[in-house]
């Protein structure tokens, strides 16, 4: 329980930050997605309950804060992190080059989800800018998550030693 | 239960809860009572922070622009340097002056009622372009209202809480608005393109659009007044099935540089549509 308040207070930091400042540091089309790099990390700290848990309120908060249809990022997020459990159980994701593929790729999978459920409510146009966008969105989110989740390991291991809790 | 089987139930149920969530979203006027709480709780917060940036945007402008200026001239006296951060003072005021007037000027030109709206904060995923404004139900503002600058169409109330609202943009792909080429009376559907601007859809091939004719709303759709301007066409190309014209459109609107917007508090149904009166003289 204790892992889900701290990963739930993180993924609300994050949306907050992408709702206001991040419009400062970054255009909307490569705005890096945070509360993925989050989730990412989850799968490889928390336990499968309070993980899957926190993946779905994360992502139903996510949409509520977005133009997304409620669901569509809790969707995502859980299949995100069975996915991340599953390579840490089998490849080691501590290194900051798993990490950012790990994160690149997610955050390509999410584009082609969210860009193909929007396509089904209206078709729009699929071009080469579009694919670039998506493709400078997942880089700068992996390049984060390199940067971001050193950081939360040294949060998550503060929160321990303070709480008296250890995975 | 066994542990692993206790696993595979939670996923199961979540991911059910979460298909039956998103199949289940339609045209809802109202928001939830749980995204109530979340927009209860980010609005305050993203309010401070848009306060903070129009403080320090206004500082950057007003003074500290004026400071580089000043060490450019290091020559001038100090009285002169006092006279040009109050000059910047006062010119600041004035800038807002104008832009509330400008906003005033529309509002009374409107045949509806409105209501002045302060931009507080984006989408968060980026993959959806719309924003949240700080009026909500308790102002009058509901979903499905007109949003509009002092140039032009900005966009949509798509949720509304108490006291903070989300707009989505003309530019996004999920807003449908019904257009007139204004010179040439034609008729299209504009729709956001993502990629940038907004593609104006089902032009007759008979059209005579040009490159730098002015769209505006046909309000035939019900959902926006007619008249509002929206962009310029840029380009036009035909259709991917061949049948219809295709025009770009650059809206009027510059959305990164907006920060206060004008809801039309239309009635809930919409505006009225009178198609047949409009052609005749």
């Amino acid at each position: 329980m204790k892992a889900y308040l701290f990963g739930l207070l993180m993924a609300a930091s994050a949306l907050f930050f992408q709702t206001t400042t991040l419009i400062f540091v970054s255009s909307p089309v490569v705005k890096p997605d945070i509360v993925l790099i989050i989730v990412i990390w989850a799968a490889t700290r928390f336990g499968f309950n309070e993980g899957i848990l926190f993946s779905f309120s994360a992502g139903l908060l996510t949409d509520s804060l977005s133009g997304a249809p409620t669901g569509l990022f809790a969707f995502l997020y859980c299949v995100f992190f069975l996915a991340c459990r599953y390579l840490d159980a089998t490849t080691d994701l501590e290194t900051h080059g798993a990490r950012f593929v790990v994160t690149f790729v997610m955050c390509i999978l999410e584009g082609i989800s969210v860009l193909a459920s929007r396509y089904m409510a209206g078709p729009f146009g699929v071009g080469m800018a579009l694919a670039l966008s998506v493709l400078a969105k997942a880089v700068f989110t992996g390049l984060l998550a390199a940067m971001f989740m050193p950081l939360l390991d040294r949060l998550w291991v503060e929160r321990s030693r303070l709480s008296g809790f250890h995975r | 239960m066994p542990r692993s089987i206790r696993d595979v139930a939670l996923v199961v149920v979540l991911l059910g809860l979460c298909l039956a969530l998103i199949f289940s979203y339609g045209k809802k006027s109202e928001i939830g009572a749980a995204e109530a709480v979340v927009y209860r709780v980010f609005r305050p917060l993203e309010q401070g922070v848009s306060g903070v940036k129009n403080k320090l945007a206004s500082l950057w402008n007003n003074y500290v622009y004026l400071v580089g200026v000043q060490q450019e001239n290091r020559a001038l006296k100090e009285e002169l340097s006092r006279l040009r951060r109050e000059k910047a003072e006062l010119a600041a005021r004035e800038a807002e002056n104008i832009r509330v007037r400008k906003l005033l000027d529309i509002k009374t030109r409107l045949e509806h009622p409105s209501v002045v709206a302060q931009i507080i904060g984006e989408d968060a995923s980026g993959w959806f372009r719309t924003f949240f404004i700080d009026k909500g139900t308790d102002d009058g503002v509901f979903a499905g209202m007109p949003v509009t600058a002092t140039e032009g169409l900005v966009g949509r109330i798509s949720r509304s809480a108490a006291n903070m609202a989300q707009v989505v943009l003309i530019t996004d792909s999920a807003l449908a608005v019904d257009c007139r080429v204004a010179r040439t009376r034609d008729r299209g559907v504009l729709r956001g393109a993502l990629e940038g601007g907004c593609a104006l859809r089902y032009l007759s091939p008979r059209a005579q659009a040009q490159e730098g004719d002015e769209v505006i709303t046909s309000g035939l759709d019900g959902v926006f007044p007619s008249g509002l301007p929206i962009g310029r066409i840029h380009a036009i190309r035909m259709g991917e099935q061949g049948l219809f014209l295709e025009a770009l459109v650059t809206p009027s609107v510059d959305f990164a540089a907006l920060d206060q917007v004008l809801v039309i508090l239309s009635t809930r149904g919409g505006f009225d549509v009178q198609s047949w009166t409009e052609e005749r003289p």
